[in-house]
């Protein structure tokens, strides 16, 4: 794993979660949802690959992680939203602040995910292995 | 490098598992299917050896298919190219009422979704380090 590997990585799963849903009304959601027609193949194809790549992302951060690990991404994610909160960087009483904060934490837990086994190896030597591959 | 997914060795296993497809069956009447079932007598002993070696190829393939991806990929990924199927058909580059372009889009079909099986578990070895092993214990 190199140093653009762990960018790519976050960006894909930026791309993929905020590609889904966000707030700005460009998104798969927004397309589907506002489609003057019956759903297109082509509404129906991006929707089949980006399930896809949830199942994927969401199984392969799962395995990495577990619940202890997720359970300690979100808490040291929380901290770090109050730390910014509490240097007014954000502003968590505002509502909409959330429609970005929460798919921005998906897809940083997710890119952890996707991270965390290749930096463990890297980092301490042990390898995630699964028998048989879920 | 051994062991690790890269485009190339992707590509070598895709085009193997069309030379398997192609050569069990293709459409094009020059396949072991029509030279063992709409030929003559001859050979039948070659016929049997290449029988079980392609009936080999193809466990070899879905047991790779199936340890790597299971149902909860698999189907996924059967939904992807469905689609795809349908977004051609709709823009008018594939008809399926056609047999010889549905032979060919379902060979395609069976092609990419093994090809992929086969090399699933390197792909996500390198996309996330976790490795597909079944003798560390």
């Amino acid at each position: 794993m190199t140093t653009a590997g762990v960018f790519v990585r976050m960006l894909v799963c930026i791309g993929v979660v905020f590609g889904t849903w966000n707030p700005t009304g460009y998104s798969y959601v927004a397309w589907a949802r506002h489609s003057p027609t019956a759903t297109t193949p082509e509404i129906a194809l991006a929707g089949a690959a980006l399930v896809a790549l949830h199942i994927l992302f969401v199984r392969i951060a799962w395995v990495a992680l577990g619940a202890d690990g997720v359970s300690a991404a979100l808490a040291v994610m929380l901290a770090g939203l109050l730390t910014l909160w509490e240097f007014n960087v954000v502003d968590i009483w505002q509502g909409e602040v959330w429609s970005y904060v929460l798919p921005l934490g998906f897809a940083l837990l997710l890119a952890l995910g996707m991270i965390w086994s290749l930096l463990k190896r890297r980092v301490v030597g042990q390898s995630n292995y699964l028998n048989p591959p879920p | 490098m051994y062991g690790i997914a890269q485009p190339i060795g992707i590509l070598v296993r895709m085009l193997s598992v069309l030379f398997l497809v192609g050569a069990t069956y293709n459409p094009s009447g020059y396949s072991f299917y029509h030279w063992v079932f709409r030929g003559n007598g001859d050979y039948w002993a070659l016929k049997i050896f290449l029988g079980f070696l392609i009936i080999f190829g193809y466990v070899f393939c879905v047991y790779a298919t199936w340890r790597s991806m299971r149902l909860l990929l698999s189907i996924p990924l059967l939904v992807v190219l469905g689609c795809g199927l349908w977004l051609l058909s709709d823009w008018g580059v594939l008809d399926l009422s056609d047999w010889l372009q549905r032979t060919l889009a379902f060979e395609a079909v069976l092609v990419i979704l093994l090809g992929t099986g086969v090399s699933f578990s390197l792909i996500r070895y390198r996309l996330s380090g976790q490795l597909d092993s079944r003798t560390i214990s």
